[in-house]
């Protein structure tokens, strides 16, 4: 099943699983008595629905990009990058995991559309916490290289084969494709955060590291205005 | 002694709530990973592996396969626990062992104690 349409069922199944997940702690919930057995498992509801409504709210906007127009502007990354970290810090120390961000002294700014890049930077974002390992940061940076705005999030999670490590290569933006390496990951958001890329005149790129985990990365257009804040 | 099941689930939080449902009654154990399943296997031998079907790229009728292939597994006794429970026939998994398919969305943990009685 290729194609975004392709991939509804792997959407439902997404959906399905946390869902899934949120019935069953509810009936935990109801077997225990522990206080703080209980206040962990009411977190976990509240971070699995949250993780939820992000999906959910990324699966309509991915099937309504065709036919929207998009109000683009010049967005400064290293702010962007710190929003998104401030608002996953619950999900981040539930998963007990830490964040390095590097975007540079000089301010760098991309040129796209300031939700649909929040959502893109937040699905590389929740994608590489789920994947870590909690000895090493996850890793946020941002650059100007040959005229794009790239950001890249690095995780020390598992790293993949050579061969699936083509096949996702060359499977981004066009269809969702399960890695052995990484069980809980359909692909799905790696196939809407290239949607949101591509809906802004950017790309997705993938990189694996030998010693262990991955990098993302979103090239988008560098603002014009780079060049003014560099003189 | 207390029965012993081996949940494989992808889920880390649906994994710890199951054992949580669990451990009262049954010895619990649980593998995240299904390319670490015999490794698990090896070292703590189940009466019954708990397993969802969806795991990432490898489903479980992939590693099901794998384990009847090989003589020392193949009676291992499994139980499905999946969302996708209504697509599951159990006449056409009975030949990897599957003693039961059971509803992820429905079943209670109380259901879920007394079906794993067998």
């Amino acid at each position: 099943m290729d194609g975004f349409g392709g991939s509804l069922v792997v959407a439902a199944h997404e959906l399905k699983t946390p869902l899934a997940l949120v019935r069953q702690l509810s009936l935990q919930l109801a077997e225990t008595d522990d206080e703080v057995t209980r206040a962990e498992i009411i977190r976990r509801i509240r971070l699995t629905s949250e993780r939820s409504l992000r999906l959910v709210d990324n699966l309509t906007k991915a099937a309504r990009l065709e036919a929207a127009m998009f109000e683009m502007e010049p967005v400064v990354l290293g702010n962007l990058c710190r929003e998104v970290v401030d608002e996953l810090s619950p999900l981040t120390a539930a998963l007990n995991q830490e964040f390095q961000i590097n975007t540079g002294r000089t301010p760098l700014v991309a040129v796209g559309n300031r939700d649909l890049l929040r959502s893109l930077v937040m699905g590389l974002v929740d994608n590489a916490l789920q994947y870590n390992t909690p000895d090493a940061p996850v890793e946020i940076s941002a650059r100007i290289q040959r005229g794009e705005a790239v950001l890249a999030v690095r995780d020390h999670g598992a790293t993949m084969d050579l061969a699936e490590f083509r096949a996702l290569s060359k499977s981004i933006g066009r269809r969702a494709m399960p890695v052995a390496a990484r069980p809980l990951s359909s692909g799905l958001g790696l196939l809407i955060a290239q949607k949101f890329a591509s809906a802004m005149g950017g790309r997705l790129s993938v990189e694996r590291h030998r010693r262990g985990g991955m990098t993302f990365r979103a090239h988008l257009p560098a603002s014009a205005q780079l060049s003014l804040l560099e003189v | 002694m207390k029965r012993k099941i081996l949940i494989l689930e992808d889920d880390k939080w649906f994994a710890d709530s199951l054992r949580a449902s669990l451990k009262q009654k049954f010895s619990v154990r649980v593998c995240h990973n299904p390319e670490k399943i015999f490794e698990m296997l090896d070292k703590w031998w189940p009466d019954i592996l708990l397993a969802d079907v969806i795991l990432g790229e490898k489903n479980l009728f992939t590693l099901l396969n794998e384990i009847q292939s090989y003589t020392d597994t193949r009676e291992l006794a499994v139980v499905i626990l999946s969302s996708a429970a209504r697509q599951i026939k159990i006449s056409d998994v009975a030949q990897y062992n599957v003693q039961k398919v059971l509803d992820k969305a429905k079943i209670t943990p109380a259901e879920l104690r007394q079906e794993l009685e067998l």
